[in-house]
């Protein structure tokens, strides 16, 4: 005699079952189980929905123009961004100049940027060694409240959408060369729907930082960019925040970190701690820790930053 | 083409021959666009994210060993991509010109039953939304199993996992899925 079908039974059976490759009593007995469970109704909708065709069939669809075009995109993309053609020669010497911009003045924006994503790295760093063990708890939480969320609350749909929304605006990689309209070469438009001054903004304590943001920013500095010197390591300041919890988020990574930080490996470290990307953290306190100011020097830049961005 | 031209036409590139470059996007932007439909279900947001693969590609070959596949670093580069996509999929899509839009559908929809496709779309969108309350590590595996349709084993190996952790994360992923989704339905 057949055992009744359970929830995982079902699950197991389910790719064979959607994909219509599943012989008719079986499929019977199961269909049977879906009618009187709601979750195992929906997990087959789901399968149905996502197997309809393969990957091969997708690429015969593409579009031949969205395939013929990305050529001419990409080089129009490029030329706005560089004036430049795009060979590595010239993306060498586009981030040189960028490295440049970077490591000029102290009292400007700009030219806190490279202290103030060096600090926000090292806070995340020690926070994240910390994190690290309790994470598996963190999202257990999160599940859970989550799932207590949409089953008692009955939010609506508009309500989860506003409740989503990514309210992280990408940074604006032109305020690293000084400028603050939105960047044109960075192509699709919603990257350059931040605000023209939204970094240099979060940097002088208007608002906070996101790990999103770090990311973001992280990830568009050419990769070895250093964020965070072999000195800043050593020093007794950094020793006293937490040496331990920065070696272990290291390993984690398996990144050495004894000859200083890259923006690459510091956007692999973020990958590795698997962070909340809408934790913020606060810029007034960031900045301090960077530039060893206090926080009130940073009340003339904020109003200098605001009339640029009126222009 | 196969992988070993495709591996020398990127050192070429890191070298800096722009033309070697030309014919990488020529040979790979189809199964980079098709990877992102099923991730977005969207022909302008999948060709998006092949063009920012394609930029961080550029300003990152740098970062490129020509000792290993660049076929792999090149999807490994794409699938982080259309992953963070998931992951900011509840903000509402900028839609294109309408002209442009209905033009790069038309293929797609032609044949289909309208109310059909009104449902898919619905269905996807809720989807996405819920996508989007998935932990990270939930979204990589249901992403690499259910979307990419990877063979779990391939996707545990890919993802650096235990198959018997791939297992349960994806147990977990699709049981919350459905649990949200039925919420959105029900909500909606």
């Amino acid at each position: 005699m057949n055992r009744p079908i359970t929830c995982e039974n079902f699950m197991e059976r389910l790719e064979e079952m959607a994909s219509h490759a599943m012989p008719g009593e079986e499929l019977v007995r199961l269909e049977k189980h879906a009618d009187g469970c709601p979750d195992c109704a929906m997990l087959l909708r789901l399968h149905v929905h996502l197997v309809d065709e393969s990957l091969a069939d997708v690429e015969t669809r593409v579009p031949d123009a969205l395939v013929a075009g990305m050529w001419p995109r990409l080089q129009a993309e490029m030329s706005g961004r560089t004036g430049l053609a795009f060979s590595p020669a010239n993306v060498r010497r586009w981030q040189h100049r960028l490295r440049s911009l970077l490591g000029t003045r102290s009292r400007s924006p700009s030219g806190w940027l490279v202290p103030a994503l060096a600090a926000s790295v090292m806070i995340l760093l020690i926070g994240g060694g910390y994190l690290l063990g309790e994470v598996n708890q963190l999202k257990q939480r999160e599940r859970l409240l989550v799932t207590s969320l949409l089953q008692q609350e009955q939010m609506t749909a508009s309500r989860v959408g506003t409740w989503l929304a990514w309210r992280s605006p990408a940074p604006d990689p032109q305020l690293l060369s000084g400028k603050n309209r939105g960047p044109a070469w960075l192509g699709p438009s919603r990257m350059r729907s931040s605000a023209g001054t939204g970094l240099t903004r979060t940097l002088v304590g208007e608002q906070e930082l996101s790990v999103a943001q770090l990311a973001n920013l992280l990830a568009l500095l050419p990769p070895r960019t250093e964020v965070l010197g072999a000195d800043a390591l050593r020093t007794a300041r950094w020793q006293r925040l937490r040496q331990r919890e920065i070696q272990r988020v290291a390993a984690a990574a398996n990144i050495p970190i004894e000859d200083g930080l890259q923006a690459a490996e510091a956007l692999q470290i973020l990958e590795t701690l698997d962070l909340n990307p809408e934790q913020t953290f606060s810029t007034t306190r960031l900045l301090v820790l960077a530039t060893g100011r206090s926080p009130g020097e940073f009340s003339q830049a904020s109003r200098r930053v605001r009339l640029l961005g009126e222009d | 083409m196969n992988d070993q031209k495709i591996d020398q036409l990127a050192s070429q590139f890191l070298a800096g021959d722009q033309d070697s470059l030309r014919q990488l996007v020529v040979e790979l932007t189809r199964k980079l666009i098709a990877l992102a439909y099923r991730y977005t279900h969207d022909w302008e947001i999948a060709r998006d994210l092949t063009q920012e693969t394609w930029l961080k590609v550029i300003t990152s070959i740098q970062a490129y060993d020509p000792e290993r596949s660049f076929r792999r670093w090149l999807l490994s580069i794409h699938r982080n991509g259309c992953i963070s996509h998931l992951r900011r999929a509840a903000v509402k899509r900028e839609v294109a010109t309408p002209n442009e839009t209905l033009q790069e559908l038309a293929p797609t929809t032609s044949g289909q039953d309208p109310l059909e496709d009104l449902e898919r779309r619905e269905f996807r969108a809720r989807l996405d939304r819920a996508l989007a309350l998935l932990s990270e590590s939930q979204r990589r595996v249901f992403a690499c199993v259910d979307l990419e349709r990877m063979g779990q084993a391939e996707a545990a190996r890919y993802l650096g996992m235990q198959f018997a952790t791939l297992r349960t994360t994806l147990h977990f992923a699709r049981r919350r899925l459905a649990v949200i989704l039925r919420g959105l339905e029900e909500a909606t």
